[in-house]
């Protein structure tokens, strides 16, 4: 085999030269193939890699930009826009559209309950913006709320409702006329005009909105009274009844009976004492409720 | 081959990865926004909340900005098709493509203007790639008209 091989080699240089010239071209077919890949994959990794980055980011940056608390129909935030008595036994919490016609009409209402119970109510306000029908709703929640950065949020709440009929035409309109309000209120406007476009005031009207979803609620207004879904009482007597059976029943709840009843009378300054107590029955009810 | 193939300017393919790209990002941050429910909010131009929830935002049951979506995923892939195999149909394709994001734009842009009287600023954004990207996709098209 070898001499064969020889003899061949030698008797054939022409060939051989021939053969080596198509491993030569051979080996470069295969170089350039694997450049060839080489190039593919780097423009694809590379345009993969892209992609995923800006979807990555995206995502992020559409996210709330500032911190913003859980909130359950249970207990009240920081930072939420609250009335009325702090440690009042009843919390009512209401879900409004400031575009919304019915929450207007409720507006008057609520007021009405915080003025007859001073102490045994506390009020607050989330956002539940219906935008797919109220064009306005968002940017009058944020206008409140950027006054509420300067601590007029219900001032404001109160001139945005009484002109309801004024803004809801177009926003530009109403942009002007939430400045106006705040004008009116003598606000900083430079501030408030910020505020009113700024992450923190949007992501907490975005914040109110989503945790109403949470809830179950579909519509406005919706109230929350203790944590419980109340219908909507026509008018103030029938929310009168309602309360009343509330406090009816957490002075007769078991959870706090001796605390509550028995402790309040004897006491010099009752009213901070029980209040506290009362408090407190709130606070457990809630620690039970979540476990 | 060789010479017909460089008679598409070598800057075409970058460029219009580069443009399908940015519309790719703001129609997909139109789509985020559109499920998750949240407002946008407008620091240029006046009445997002009412393009964006509008009945025109929405084809059927599919929101116009997961159209975008696609669109411009579809230019960039057909793009890179051409970039990696030098493929002249697939460019062509993409060109061919463009003709269909740009009269889509225009219909949005007609309704924003005289339907709707308010503009989205993102939407905005969305006409202008994908008017530069027809421009673009005209361009490669013509070029490669000519070389057959």
């Amino acid at each position: 085999m070898d001499e064969e091989n020889k003899d061949s080699m030698e008797g054939m240089s022409k060939k051989e030269r021939r053969n080596a010239i198509k491993e030569e071209q051979k080996a470069a077919a295969k170089a350039e193939s694997r450049s060839k890949i080489m190039r593919s994959a780097s423009i694809w990794v590379g345009a993969f890699l892209i992609l995923g980055l800006g979807t990555w980011g995206l995502i992020k940056m559409s996210g709330p930009q500032t911190e913003q608390p859980a909130l359950s129909t249970t207990e009240v935030a920081i930072g939420e826009q609250v009335k009325g008595a702090e440690n009042a036994a009843i919390t009512l919490i209401e879900y409004s559209d400031f575009q919304c016609p019915a929450c207007k009409q409720y507006a008057p209402v609520v007021k009405q309950v915080l003025e007859n119970y001073p102490d045994d109510v506390r009020f607050v306000y989330r956002h539940y913006p219906l935008r797919q029908i109220h064009a306005q709703a968002q940017i009058a929640a944020e206008a409140a709320e950027a006054a509420g950065m300067q601590g007029r949020f219900f001032e404001f709440h109160d001139l945005v409702f009484d002109g309801q009929d004024s803004w809801i035409g177009s926003n530009s309109k109403a942009e002007t006329i939430f400045v106006g309000y705040a004008e009116q209120l003598g606000l900083d406007l430079e501030k408030f005009k910020s505020d009113m476009k700024s992450a923190a005031v949007r992501d907490k009207v975005n914040n109110d909105y989503s945790s109403g979803t949470q809830s179950g609620i579909t519509g406005t207004p919706s109230f929350f009274m203790n944590g419980q879904r109340i219908q909507n009482p026509r008018g103030f007597d029938p929310f009168r009844l309602l309360i009343d059976a509330e406090l009816d029943r957490i002075a007769a709840s078991a959870v706090v009976p001796d605390i509550q009843i028995e402790i309040a009378p004897d006491v010099d300054g009752e009213n901070v004492v029980e209040a506290k107590d009362e408090d407190e029955s709130i606070t457990t009810e809630d620690g039970t409720d979540e476990e | 081959m060789e010479p017909t193939k460089n008679k598409i300017p070598k800057w075409l393919v970058p460029g219009m990865l580069l443009v399908s790209f940015l519309g790719f990002l703001d129609s997909l941050y139109l789509t985020i926004q559109h499920y998750s429910g949240e407002e946008i909010t407008c620091n240029i131009v006046h009445g997002c909340e009412i393009v964006t929830n509008s009945v025109y935002s929405m084809i059927g049951p599919v929101p116009v900005a997961l159209l975008g979506v696609l669109y411009y995923l579809a230019i960039m892939l057909a793009v890179l098709i051409y970039w990696d195999t030098g493929r002249i149909k697939i460019m062509k394709l993409a060109g061919l493509m463009t003709t269909a994001g740009f009269v889509m734009s225009l219909y949005f842009l007609a309704i924003q203007a005289f339907v709707l009287n308010a503009f989205c600023q993102y939407c905005l954004v969305s006409a202008m790639t994908s008017t530069v990207l027809f421009i673009l996709g005209m361009n490669a098209v013509s070029k490669i008209r000519k070389m057959v």
